[in-house]
């Protein structure tokens, strides 16, 4: 008598396999990284009291400063060589928005705006106004003319192209915010640590925005005002973050003194980031089961 | 043997209607943002406070958030408290005159009181000058050194640049001053240009 | 219960002996309310100086106490006027910047009210150190206040600070107890504070001061002419560019040690005048016949006796040969001549032939006038018993000496004692002021007497003006029915009538000086007293001829400059001391005694009391008296008649300072604006507004960012503050206190904050 086993598990159901480099654990990657380093620097030189000096200072500065490009650079490039179908534009999108912010926005923005003469001063609504039309229609500008002449439309081909080509612009325009920072305020390891994450979380959060709407004009067929909406609502949330920040972070005044407590703000970019990133990523997922269904509905 | 290339290019892209006009919407963003962001900033930079004081005949129109003081020696000054280093300062003074004074007379009062207080005092300018009220008067530029009076302090001094315009009116002189930090002087020139364009006695 | 009595005393020793171990283990800083910073910071170094070729050189140097916000110095007269020692036209105001360093100069001054004989004077700071003029307003310094000299006692501690030396050591602090008082008829019993500190002698005009950090008493001690050879001098710069530094060049006096402290008490009314910036001038031209005349001759002293008490014309009561054991009083009577207010005297007490410095009174300027009458003495200090020697000084010259023995019983001879003058009433009796009498025929002088002998000599000598002008015959006895002891009157007499001017009377017993007293001989007769002057009353006018002819005003308008004061007088001989008193608000800030040089008899003595400003607002008194005695007296009120309210005027507080950090670089941010905002105001108001008028103190940061709030904060109040500065987010605060729990002790607030930059 012979006995055949049977097993209870179902056969294996063969998936096609997705051919392009999942953005958004890369992203997720890379923030994690850049937070931990940010931390980590701060921590050691706040509580360990680590003080650097001369040339290993400035050497830990410039290694701070090109930590997200190079988190980049591993996450995302790299990873992207090893998809079946890479996003071949990643490399010309950083290099152009890298250019593009320092040799025209940030110059030409802090020239014609001037908002350190006059936004300090004035109470917080206004501030966010006027960080939202000046700085931050700057960036959100910025970021999306050089995805849209870098990508568009041909190198966008399933949404999340556009985060991907997003999230590269404002690694680039963060860079350069970094750079400038650094060398205009002759700043602390500490700070720049905690202003390093800020700029880039900020850049990010911007770029979901812009990704969202560009995504949508070029896979949907949305109201021709959503990508200046996009482009507006991302210029409002530096506006909302930058002047929130500064509140938490700006020390007050006891007769015992008063310190800056920057780690306020890092704790709060980190926060809205991650608030942003869950909410635009469930608007791509809302979209492309949209756009999924109506695929299923056409077809026989 | 003759090689013949064949270039194969994507098929281009045709863009629909709205997804060009979305991008204009993002140009006509950009470009609203823009005038916006300079109007904002100019409105704050720009703002003014009107002032007032009946007994004298003066009205006027000085920078928001500057401080005002009246206690002086002077009808009013204001001053730009967050400009760091030397204050940026306006003030509005008025002396009784003899009618056959000229402003030219005032000049060479002032120049000898202020060489005689002020060792660093310098004139740098003098010319006639036309109020935008038409009213004419005389400008005359100069500087000197003003440093913090806290001896336990470690203030570098500053040199200031001093612009008085004299108009006499109505039996009295009327000396409108602006004093910045040298370096700033013209970068904060219109704002004095703004006050003195409304400034009325 | 006896183990229990036992173990409670136990305890009770342990927890005494607990308590005792601690409170002699606190610190003697933390026992006082000294605010050792602030004194640190308004004690300055006084440099007068003088261009000689190009260089300035250093002729005089003293130290000094900021005693007003607006740069007010109290100092010595000596080093400050220009004079034979001190021959500079220039005064160099030097700071303690930081602390344990030599002070910077930073300041030029100006005197603004001295006098030479009580060897005080007050500075104004009117220019920076480069010359560059100083609006008094934007001022700012800190300074200390003035306590009640009055107050302090014997043995109390006191705290001496000033330069050591001449610009090259930092401040110092020297503790030390009061040790005595010196008498003088300039200031009473109270002449003088003795202190047992170690003072040197660039001290002087520096600040001693109480338990409660309060300026009690004023280090002083006057030069003697410069001399390299007794080493009273230092040679510090090449004056006479021969290329080395000897005594040829000009030698800055140091002086000796200090024991003398000059009450504060004197400060008050050249403060007050100071402060009010008012300035008085008498006698102006019209009313003038003749000038004083300033003394050319040596001057010197001549020995009278000693005293163990005085009357309060400032005469002696008796003139002694011995002063009893447990005795705690005893003054030294002596005649001087030709004496100036620059004139140095000093007093040298030896007992059993070592030097007594307890009772010794160190060099000092004269502060009396050219002739007259004068006692230096100490009283509430019990003298050991001794053979004491008291040798008088002039300009380092040693004059008269004097001995007296201290100890045994109290002496039992023949004495004459308490002399007063005045006219007889018809019942015989001696009335009127007693020191100073009118004009008249006849003057009498009423002495108590006991244990005369009857047939033992004695002797009445009257002097007019130094000159003997009437005596008792030769051989005169006393008479037995005047019996031992009871009291005498005796009279001088003239048919001519007796002039006007200064008498003295000298009795002796046996050809002993006995008793002497001086007194005065002036005004008309109105009953038994005299009438000298009358008619006090003010007006205002632009010249001197207008005030003659204008109407009396007792209330001006506010702001008026200058007020003219006019009085008439009769019958006052040259020479007489006569006094002037001003006080606004009941607070004197002018008093001055000189010898009337005017006719004998006139109207319409004129004086102007002026303001650059306008008089501020106040009642005003003129007081005009001859020795102790009020003769005229009138007021007028200018604006409401009161004095305005000085909110700056106390320096009680705790000081606030810190630095503003940028919160990026942790650098000090420059040029930032820090402002106190007054308790009626918040912040929402202040930014409403931006008007000055809500502000108690603005600041502004340094290089380094660091800040000083120019305003001392009180306990309890409630501030507001805002800091600002363009490019960076600004910081505000409202309900700012200082309580015992933030900060327990009056010690500056120095705190660090952090602006965030945008």
């Amino acid at each position: 008598m012979s006995i055949r086993s049977r097993t209870i598990n179902p056969e294996e159901i063969e998936q096609e396999r997705y051919p392009f480099r999942r953005v958004w654990p890369s992203i997720i990657a890379e923030m994690a990284a850049l937070f931990g380093i940010c931390a980590a620097v701060y921590f050691a030189t706040r509580l360990l009291n680590i003080e650097l000096t001369g040339v290993s200072l400035l050497a830990v500065e410039f290694a701070l400063i090109a930590a997200p490009i190079v988190l980049w650079v591993i996450f995302s490039l790299m990873r992207e060589r090893a998809a079946d179908i890479p996003r071949s534009r990643l490399l010309i999108v950083m290099i152009v928005s890298l250019l593009a912010a320092n040799a025209i926005t940030v110059p030409l923005s802090n020239a014609l705006f001037q908002t350190s003469a006059w936004l300090p001063h004035e109470a917080s609504i206004q501030r966010i106004i006027g960080y939202a039309f000046t700085l931050g229609a700057a960036q959100a500008v910025t970021q999306y003319m050089v995805v849209y002449y870098t990508t568009y439309p041909r190198a966008l081909r399933v949404r999340a192209d556009t985060i991907a080509y997003f999230s590269t612009a404002s690694v680039g325009y963060a860079a350069v915010l970094n750079l400038h920072f650094i060398l205009d305020s002759g700043t602390i390891l500490d700070v720049l640590a905690l202003t390093v994450f800020a700029n880039q979380a900020i850049s990010l959060a911007m770029s979901f925005l812009l990704a969202f709407g560009l995504g949508e004009v070029r896979f949907a067929s949305p109201t021709p005002f959503l990508m200046a909406v996009m482009a507006a609502l991302s210029a409002l949330v530096y506006g909302v973050i930058t002047t929130l920040r500064s509140g938490l972070v700006n020390g007050g005044f006891s007769l015992a003194g008063g310190a800056a407590s920057p780690l306020f703000g890092f704790v709060f970019t980190a926060v809205v980031l991650v608030a942003v990133g869950i909410v635009i990523a469930f608007f791509f997922r809302t979209a492309e089961r949209r756009e999924e269904e109506a695929a299923l509905a056409q077809s026989p | 043997m003759s090689t013949t290339i064949i270039e194969v290019g994507e098929a281009p892209v045709e863009l629909t209607l709205r997804q060009k006009w979305s991008h204009y919407f993002v140009i006509i963003y950009a470009i609203l943002a823009i005038i916006i962001g300079v109007n904002l900033r100019d409105s704050a930079v720009f703002a003014t406070v009107p002032y007032s004081n009946p007994q004298v005949g003066i009205t006027a129109f000085y920078p928001h958030r500057w401080m005002i003081d009246s206690s002086g020696d002077y009808v009013f000054r204001v001053r730009d408290m967050a400009q760091t280093g030397f204050k940026t300062a306006m003030q509005v003074n008025i002396i009784p005159v003899n009618s056959d004074m000229t402003t030219r007379n005032i000049l060479e009062t002032l120049i000898l009181n202020r060489s005689q207080t002020d060792s660093t005092f310098r004139v740098l300018s003098q010319e006639p000058i036309q109020l935008a009220d038409n009213t004419e008067a005389t400008r005359m530029t100069s500087t000197f050194v003003a440093s913090n009076e806290d001896p336990f302090l470690e203030s570098i001094p500053t040199v200031v640049e001093r612009m008085d315009v004299i108009a006499v009116q109505g039996g009295q002189a009327i000396i409108i001053s602006f004093l910045s930090d040298a370096l700033t002087f013209e970068q904060n020139y219109p704002k004095f240009e703004q006050f003195l364009n409304d400034v009325d006695f | 219960m006896m183990l229990t009595s036992k173990a409670r005393l136990f305890a009770t020793s342990w927890l005494m002996l607990v308590v005792l171990l601690i409170t002699s283990g606190v610190p003697a800083a933390a026992q006082t309310s000294l605010d050792v910073e602030r004194i640190q910071r308004a004690t300055v170094l006084v440099m007068q100086t003088r261009i000689i070729g190009s260089s300035p050189i250093i002729t005089c140097v003293g130290s000094g106490t900021i005693v007003s916000r607006d740069g007010l110095i109290l100092t010595n007269a000596h080093h400050s006027l220009s004079g034979a020692n001190c021959s500079g036209d220039t005064l160099i105001i030097s700071l303690n910047i930081r602390p344990g360093e030599p002070p910077v100069a930073r300041y030029q001054a100006e005197v603004v009210q001295a006098n030479p004989g009580l060897d005080l004077a007050l500075l104004r700071i009117t220019r920076q150190v480069d010359g560059r003029l100083i609006d008094r307003a934007s001022l700012a310094l800190p300074f200390v206040e003035i306590g009640d000299s009055a107050g302090v006692g014997l043995d109390d501690t006191i705290t001496v600070v000033g330069y050591p030396g001449i610009g090259n050591d930092p401040i110092v602090f020297e503790r030390g107890t009061i040790s005595g008082f010196a008498a003088e008829p300039s200031g009473g019993d109270r002449s003088w504070i003795k202190t047992s500190a170690s003072i040197t002698g660039t001290m002087s005009g520096g600040g001693a001061y109480n338990q409660n950090g309060l300026l009690i008493g004023i280090p002083t001690t006057a030069p003697l002419t410069p001399n390299p050879a007794t080493g009273n001098c230092i040679s510090v710069q090449d004056s006479n560019a021969d290329g080395l530094i000897n005594t040829n060049d000009v030698c800055i006096p140091t002086g000796g040690f200090i024991n003398l402290l000059r009450p504060s008490a004197f400060v008050r009314p050249l403060l007050q005048a100071a402060q009010l910036d008012i300035s008085i001038s008498f006698p102006l031209e019209r009313v003038i016949s003749t000038t004083a005349t300033i003394p050319t001759a040596r001057p010197h002293f001549r020995y009278l006796g000693f005293s163990p008490s005085v009357n309060p014309a400032g005469m002696p009561t008796t003139i002694i040969r011995s002063l009893p054991t447990g005795s705690n009083s005893l003054y030294l009577f002596f005649d001087y001549e030709n004496m100036t207010p620059e004139t140095v005297y000093e007093l040298r007490v030896n007992t059993n032939g070592i030097p007594n410095p307890n009772f010794s009174v160190s060099p000092v300027r004269w502060s009396g006038g050219s002739r007259g009458l004068w006692y230096v003495g100490s009283s509430g200090q019990p003298f050991p018993n001794g053979n004491y020697e008291f040798t008088l000084f002039i300009d380092g010259i040693a004059g008269d000496s004097a001995r007296l023995v201290i100890g045994g019983g109290p002496d039992e001879g023949a004495a004459f004692s308490d002399i007063v003058f005045g006219l007889l009433d018809s019942a015989g009796n001696v009335t009127g002021t007693g020191f100073v009498l009118p004009t008249g025929n006849t003057a009498s002088a009423r002495f108590l007497y006991r244990n005369m002998t009857p047939g033992g000599s004695w002797a009445a000598i009257w002097y007019y003006e130094g000159q003997e002008v009437q005596r008792t015959d030769d051989g005169t006895v006393w008479a037995e029915s005047d019996g031992a002891s009871g009291t005498k009157t005796i009279s001088i007499q003239s048919v001519n009538g007796l002039l006007p001017g200064s008498y003295r009377l000298e009795l002796y017993i046996e050809g002993r000086l006995a008793a002497v007293s001086d007194f005065t001989l002036a005004g008309g007769q109105d009953g038994s007293f005299a009438r000298i002057f009358n008619n006090t009353h003010f007006t205002t006018a632009s010249t001197v001829q207008e005030a003659l002819s204008a109407a009396p005003i007792s209330s001006f308008s506010a702001g008026t400059s200058p007020i003219f004061a006019m009085f008439n007088w009769q019958l006052i001989g040259p020479g007489t001391l006569w006094r002037i008193e001003w006080s606004v608000d009941n607070q004197l800030f002018f008093s001055q005694t000189q010898p009337w040089s005017g006719a004998p008899t006139g109207s319409n003595f004129l004086m102007q009391i002026a303001s650059p400003a306008g008089l501020p607002d106040g009642t005003y008194r003129l007081d005009l008296f001859v020795g102790q005695i009020q003769f005229d007296t009138a007021q007028f009120r200018v604006g409401i008649g009161q004095l305005p309210i000085d909110r700056f005027a106390s320096a009680e507080g705790i000081a606030l300072r810190g630095q503003v950090l940028n919160s990026v670089s942790r650098d000090g941010i420059q040029g930032v604006s820090v402002m106190l905002i007054s308790e009626d105001y918040s912040v929402a108001d202040f930014t409403r507004d931006w008007n000055q008028a809500q502000l108690i103190a603005t600041a502004t940061t340094d290089r380094n960012g660091r800040f000083e709030v120019n305003v001392p904060l009180q306990r309890g109040a409630l501030y507001s503050i805002v800091l600002l500065a363009e490019g960076f987010l600004p910081i505000t605060a409202d309900g700012v206190e200082i309580t015992d729990e933030n900060h327990p002790d009056n010690s500056p607030i120095d705190i660090t904050l952090e602006l965030t930059p945008e």
